[in-house]
Parts: C-alpha cells; structure tokens; sequence
C-alpha cells in the first residue's frame, strides 16, 4: 500500500506518517496481533465530546438559549472535562504510540512510539518489549529516513523491515530473514591499504603503468595490461 | 487520503480532528454564552448609528448579569425587539422604575430621533428582559469579516469547504 505512493522526500510529516502506517503491515504479517485499545478509547472520548456538543447545539437551536441554560451549563463543564481527558490520553498516555501488537507465536508483547523532531529527517522510535514472562526491556532506536526512501519518495519496504527485524529482538525472532547483525556495512570494504598507496596506485594507474593490486581486491581494478591499454579500447 | 479509507480507524480519527475543531469552537461559544448569560456574547456592530462610539464592523463583547447593581442610563446596551431578528446596538438615555419592571427607552448616538420608532408595532420602551447584554469591551474593525461574509453569502460556503478539504487531506 505504501509501497506505491510516492512521497514528498522534504515533508516530514509525509515520511513520519508513511513510516508509522508501514509499521502494523509489516508487523501485522509477522503474527502479531495488533491492539487498538489506545486508539479506540482516544475515538470514543472525542466522538463522546462530539456527540454532547451536537446535542447542545440540537436544543440550543429548537429550545433557544433561556430554557437551556442550565442543560447547556452542564454540557459545557462535560465537554471541558473529556476534551482535557482527550488531551491527557493523547500527551500522557499514548505519547505518539503507533503500535501495540503481541505475537501469537511467541508471546512477546511489543509497544512502539514514533517521534521526529522539526525540520531533521530522523526517525525516532521508543520500542518497548514485554516477554511472556513480564520482563520489560525499552528500546530507543534513531535512523534517518532515507535508508527506506529513495530520492524519488517512493518507500522501500525491505531496508524498513531489516533496520526493525535487526534492532528490536523480538521482531528478529519471527523475521529471521531479515535479522542481520549490524556489523553488516564492513562487508563493503575491504581495501585495507593506506591512503597513500591508493594514491600512489591511481597515479600509477593515470600514467598507463600496470598495477599489482593485492589478491582481495580482484574483480574491481584494471587487469594488468600492457602500456595504454585502456584508453586505446575506448577510443576505438 | 485514499490509505485513510481504507483504515477506518484512520480515518474516523481524521474526521474527529475536524470535528473537535468545529465543537470546540462552538462550545466556547456556549461556555462565554453561560458565563456572560447572553444568548450572543459576542457581536458585530453592522450599522453607523452609533458613531464615533461604534463603527460599521467593530467586535463587541458583552455582558448580561446585574451582580449588585442595574442596568443604568448611559450604558450602551444590545436588545432584541420582538418580530425582528438582528439585535440593535444603542444606548440607554431613559429609565422609569426599577428592576425588572423598568422602561426604559434607547437611542442610537448618531440618530436624531429616540428609538421609538425601531420598537415594534405599539411598543413604546423596552424592558430589561429585551436587553441581551451590556457592552463591556470592544475590537475595532475585525468583525468586518462576518459583515463581508453576510453581505457574500458565498464567501461562506468556499470558506467552509476549504476549511475542512484542509483538515481532511492533512495530518501535521
């Protein structure tokens, strides 16, 4: 679903609000069973809140105002009362939580919170962990978006699911395909020559000499050849 | 959008945003209502007539509650004549008797003539039931948007619209 959208790379909120809906799909698909206890107590305050100003306005509109003041009175106070509870539930409580699932499998209960702050593209997530048996562990994980956003905005689901499946145990427990360790980027690199030698064999390479390079370094360089053999093949 | 429908909770959530707007907006209309205990705390002066005081568009707030003390001559009050619906902004120049029972009688700074004529058909003063309020404090010009609104019914409905296709589309 997300994957299609494409996306305003400069929006946070567009790359927060694409981020957290990815999060109950791919969580969802791992046999967690999502909780929406917070979000439908959250519904059922405001709607309440909704259902008491539509009445108010119905008697005010058909009784005038001084045969309801009293009713209106007390309908004031109430909506006071659930519109601070909304805001209470909403900045206590659910502190931007976007998901509370517990996996069928394993028993473990997981919480995530999302937050960003203004104008920096980063993803923060505050995942909290309950086990089967009620040990609680807190994790607070920071990334920036553009690991699962290309250039274009278009989500990518793959790097999402494996930064979660890597970082937080109890996903990497039921999504063992994605659950690298996070050593992972050292796989790149492995030229473990000194600055000054890469130098000196780009020069060396530029002025048409062959290079030895070392064994591990194979595929990616020149093959010996002799005198200016690159640039005769590309000239032809 | 079109991921919104497809979670409901998403979306009875988004449209409870643009609806907690609306009521909240109402509901402190009410609250300053049941406070001030006027039907309409808040008003638009829509005419001249009491110029300098008042001018076209000037925002008036008002106050309804005798707490120790009457509604006295020379407070300039809004009232409701029965048969007409736009309340009158004048000032109160007459007062026979006390109380509830009192006339009293109004005119507009700017008008040559008391308001006899403004009352309805053989009414000659009004009572302290008619009066909807007192004015207590008042923001020049900026009620000009409503006089502008009422004058282009239109204006009303392209406002609204945008008002909620803005709350409905976003999430910041």
């Amino acid at each position: 679903m997300a994957s299609e959208e494409k996306i305003s790379v400069y929006s946070l909120a567009d790359l927060k609000n694409t981020s957290d809906d990815a999060l109950p799909a791919y969580l969802n698909s791992l046999s967690f069973a999502q909780s929406h206890t917070l979000t439908d107590v959250r519904l059922a305050l405001g709607y309440t809140a909704f259902g008491i100003c539509a009445a108010t306005f119905y008697w005010d509109y058909t009784y005038g105002f001084e045969s309801t003041k009293l009713l209106t009175l007390g309908a004031v106070i109430l909506y006071s009362l659930l519109n601070g509870a909304l805001t209470f539930w909403i900045w206590g409580v659910e502190k931007g939580t976007v998901y509370v699932g517990t996996n069928s499998k394993t028993g473990d209960k997981i919480t995530i919170q999302s937050r960003t702050d203004k104008f920096v593209p980063m993803y923060k997530l505050t995942v909290t962990t309950e086990s089967k048996d009620g040990k609680k562990e807190t994790k607070k994980l920071k990334m920036e978006f553009r690991e699962w956003f290309d250039e274009k905005g278009a989500f990518i689901t793959k790097p999402f699911q494996r930064m979660l499946a890597s970082s937080v145990a109890a996903i990497g427990k039921v999504d063992p395909k994605n659950a690298f360790p996070l050593k992972e980027k050292k796989e790149k690199v492995e030229d473990n020559r000194s600055m000054d030698e890469k130098w000196a064999s780009l020069l060396a390479e530029s002025a048409g000499n062959v290079v030895v390079e070392p064994e591990s370094n194979g595929a990616s360089t020149s093959t010996p050849t002799p005198g200016k053999g690159k640039r005769r093949a590309k000239k032809a | 959008m079109l991921s919104a429908l497809q979670n409901p909770r998403q979306a009875a959530a988004q449209l409870l945003n643009f609806g907690l707007i609306l009521s909240t907006a109402f509901m402190m209309w009410k609250g300053l209502s049941v406070i001030s205990d006027s039907p309409s705390p808040i008003v638009v002066v829509l005419s001249g007539s009491m110029e300098p005081a008042f001018q076209r568009g000037d925002l008036l707030f008002l106050w309804n509650r005798n707490l120790m003390e009457e509604t006295k001559v020379g407070e300039i009050v809004v009232y409701n004549v029965k048969g007409k619906d736009i309340p009158i902004v004048h000032r109160l120049v007459r007062k026979f008797g006390l109380g509830e029972e009192a006339k009293l009688l109004t005119k507009g700074d700017n008008n040559l003539a008391d308001d006899t004529e403004l009352y309805a058909r053989g009414q000659d003063y009004i009572e302290r039931k008619d009066i909807i309020g007192s004015v207590i404090a008042y923001i020049p010009f900026v009620g000009y948007v409503t006089i502008l609104l009422s004058e282009h019914p239109w204006l009303k409905t392209v406002m609204l619209g945008l008002m909620g296709l803005v709350v409905v589309m976003q999430r910041e």
